[in-house]
């Protein structure tokens, strides 16, 4: 067997794009590198093997395959391998149909992979497939990217929009924010059931962080009155909002806002938009806040100064995210040979916009 | 070493307790002596410990009120969390704190100098957790053996979360295992479903009722305000469940002491689990109920819940730097007899 090359700190920095002195800073435990990066580089370190501990030496994380419901384009499949590759681990892809034919061919199934990270939502016999071919390569570990399936008892990673909106909510009252706003557009029917249930997840969020808000501050809710606690949401009619948005100079705000109040509840929404500098917007994407802060401001709503406007992650960010923890999950179970765990909630962080 | 110690002008003795962890070196000291021995190239993974190493000591704090008759729920997870620590030759104090001490914000654990980090279990009082957290927040042990400069000794929370608190935080799986057990009951075809729990009095079960409502709103199913039911008198603060004339065909409850006493009230009626009506139940942990046996629920994995909590304390002690977090720890249905299957075709269910 060929030795393996040795790995150097400056492989951990060109891997994740960071300076030499972050990593040996990071690596030595100095000052210089703290929060997210200083756990980044210690992980990345340990799963290129970089100074193992002998128990784990040369059990490295290798290589994972990524398995679709259907083929990726470049630039997906592109940014996907780059975010494995931060994490010290080598990708490759295959759809679930790929997998399946193999499987049948020869059997051999997942030799040579760490474990599969099963991205985007497949069906339960497809899960079940995928587990049963794992089993018979010595159990590799499959992790559901996204998504979950009650049947197949799987790791799954799912991004946390419930205790991330909740936390929004927390924080912007603390902040002074009296009256926070969910703003939500009517789905078009075209949108994927991982999408669905993501944006679910972050209403019931700012729900629930609505109502504890209330009974922090003495309130006595019952139960039954809770669920339409928070229900002040704003809700933009998609067509409108698009025909503003892409209407040059013709749609002025004012027009909108006459077409808006058509309806009683567009005219109660309405007037829930006030501009005392203690009401915020919690937008359940960034494309809505993006889309929201610019009609604000063609009204001469000032963002920040007198109303605040928060966005949620860009679907490319938020998947990397998920994408890092499934990595984490496989080199875990690789290292430790623990069994799946179930679901796996990946929170956000608060990110201050920049002037 | 000499060399450490001539440069420092302190004696060889000094340096190797300064290196060593030992008492007898001020924080300040030992800081300038480890950057001594830097600076001059001294192995330092001669003498660093790592904390599963050094004789490291939590305290762990719970509420009497936590571990009363009907509650060995804590009393389980407490034996949970001192095996995990046994496990990995951490020693452990306990305080339960009686009411008036949680009241106070009271505790004669935090101000033992050789604690290194604590666990709480179970929520405690606002006032409690103020003191304490702001009491580590200011101490500056001067005969700790931290090593860092930070000098904040780290508190995880055990099956509790406040907003805000610079600390830690590790639960149950509440918001997505709720959904799981909601699901469970509508893969079983129940369409009419109500939830039982008083999110007053809980941080925890606000969450299971909104896994509930994430389930209900993605199967398009209706939340009718008369199947929302509280399982408690706040005011005499007993149990009560005050059954509506019309039932949905399940129950999904906060709690399994939720579903022991709803199977109470349900059997005064004259109604019968599962053949009448299905009810399924949180925590996996019910004893001294006609129910307890019979009751489908979803489990909560103390013994992962407690590893990862000393886990984390070791972590920060270790790390103080790092961002706070707060784990979920998922786990499983145990299937036992209370869901009743009312779909067309019942599905083929997983053993145990």
């Amino acid at each position: 067997m060929r030795p393996r090359k040795k790995i150097n700190q400056k492989d951990i920095a060109d891997a994740l794009g960071v300076s030499n002195v972050s990593v040996s800073n990071a690596l030595a435990g100095r000052k210089g590198v703290g929060g997210e990066l200083l756990v980044k580089i210690r992980k990345t370190a340990a799963r290129m093997g970089y100074g193992a501990e002998e128990e784990y030496a040369g059990r490295t994380a290798g290589t994972v395959l990524i398995v679709t419901p259907v083929g990726l384009t470049e630039d997906k499949a592109g940014w996907l391998e780059q975010t494995v590759r931060e994490q010290g681990m080598r990708a490759r892809f295959q759809t679930i149909q790929e997998v399946l034919n193999e499987q049948k061919d020869d059997g051999a199934g997942l030799s040579g992979f760490s474990g599969v990270l099963a991205a985007g939502q497949l069906s339960s016999e497809e899960l079940s497939a995928l587990e049963r071919i794992s089993e018979k390569n010595g159990g590799k570990p499959v992790v559901g990217v996204g998504f979950f399936d009650n049947r197949v008892p799987i790791d799954y990673v799912i991004d946390d929009g419930f205790h991330t909106m909740q936390a929004a909510v927390f924080r912007l009252s603390e902040q002074g924010y009296e009256n926070i706003l969910y703003v939500k557009l009517d789905e078009s029917g075209l949108v994927s059931d991982i999408l669905r249930r993501m944006r679910t997840d972050r209403l019931l969020g700012y729900r629930s962080g609505i109502y504890l808000r209330a009974l922090r501050s003495g309130q006595d809710i019952e139960q039954a009155e809770a669920f339409e606690l928070g229900d002040e949401g704003v809700i933009l009619d998609w067509q409108h909002f698009c025909a503003f948005t892409f209407t040059t100079c013709g749609v002025n705000s004012n027009d909108y806002f006459q077409r808006w109040n058509q309806t009683e509840e567009h005219r109660k929404s309405a007037e829930k938009c006030q501009t005392d500098g203690r009401t915020a917007f919690l937008c359940e994407d960034e494309d809505t806040a993006c889309r929201l802060t610019a009609f604000l401001m063609d009204r001469g709503i000032k963002v920040p100064e007198d109303t605040a406007v928060i966005g949620y992650y860009a679907q490319e960010e938020l998947w990397k995210g998920l994408f890092e923890k499934g990595c984490e999950i496989i080199y875990d179970r690789i290292r430790t040979g623990k069994t799946a765990e179930g679901i796996h909630l990946v929170s956000g962080s608060w990110i201050e916009a920049e002037e | 070493m000499r060399d450490i110690a001539k440069a420092r002008h302190v004696s060889v003795v000094t340096v190797s307790n300064a290196l060593a962890g030992r008492k007898g070196v001020s924080e300040e000291q030992r800081q300038k002596i480890f950057e001594t021995a830097k600076d001059l190239g001294y192995d330092l993974s001669r003498s660093e410990k790592k904390p599963e190493e050094r004789s490291v000591t939590l305290g762990i704090i719970s509420s009497q009120r936590y571990m009363s008759e009907g509650s060995s729920f804590y009393w389980e997870m407490y034996q949970n969390t001192i095996n995990a620590a046994a496990r990995r030759k951490v020693l452990t104090m306990l305080e339960m704190l009686d009411e008036s001490r949680e009241k106070d914000g009271s505790s004669a654990l935090i101000s033992k100098s050789e604690i290194d980090g604590f666990i709480l279990i179970g929520r405690m009082g606002d006032v409690f957790m103020e003191r304490s957290l702001k009491i580590q927040n200011s101490r500056a042990g001067s005969d700790s053996f931290h090593l860092s400069l930070d000098r904040k000794k780290p508190v995880v929370l055990l099956d509790f979360y406040r907003e805000g608190c610079p600390c830690d935080a590790v639960l149950s799986n509440n918001y997505m295992g709720a959904y799981r057990i909601t699901k469970y009951l509508t893969d079983c075809g129940h369409r009419e479903i109500g939830f039982v729990g008083t999110g007053r009095t809980s941080r925890n079960i606000v969450e299971r009722y909104y896994g509930f409502c994430r389930c209900m709103l993605e199967q398009n199913l209706p939340i009718r305000r008369e199947w929302l039911l509280e399982d408690r008198d706040l005011e005499t603060e007993t149990p009560r469940i005050i059954l509506p004339e019309k039932l949905p065909t399940a129950f999904v409850c906060g709690s399994d002491y939720t579903a022991g006493k709803l199977y109470g009230e349900l059997d005064v009626r004259g109604l019968r689990v599962p053949e009448d009506i299905s009810v399924i139940g949180y925590d996996d942990y019910l004893y001294g109920s006609p129910f307890a046996g019979r009751l489908t629920s979803y489990h909560v994995d103390m013994e992962r819940m407690a590893e990862e909590a000393v886990r984390l304390v070791l972590r920060r002690i270790e790390f103080p730097g790092e961002p706070y977090c707060v784990r979920y720890i998922d786990s499983e249905i145990v299937e036992r007899e209370s869901v009743k299957d009312v779909s067309e075709r019942p599905l083929r269910r997983r053993e145990g």
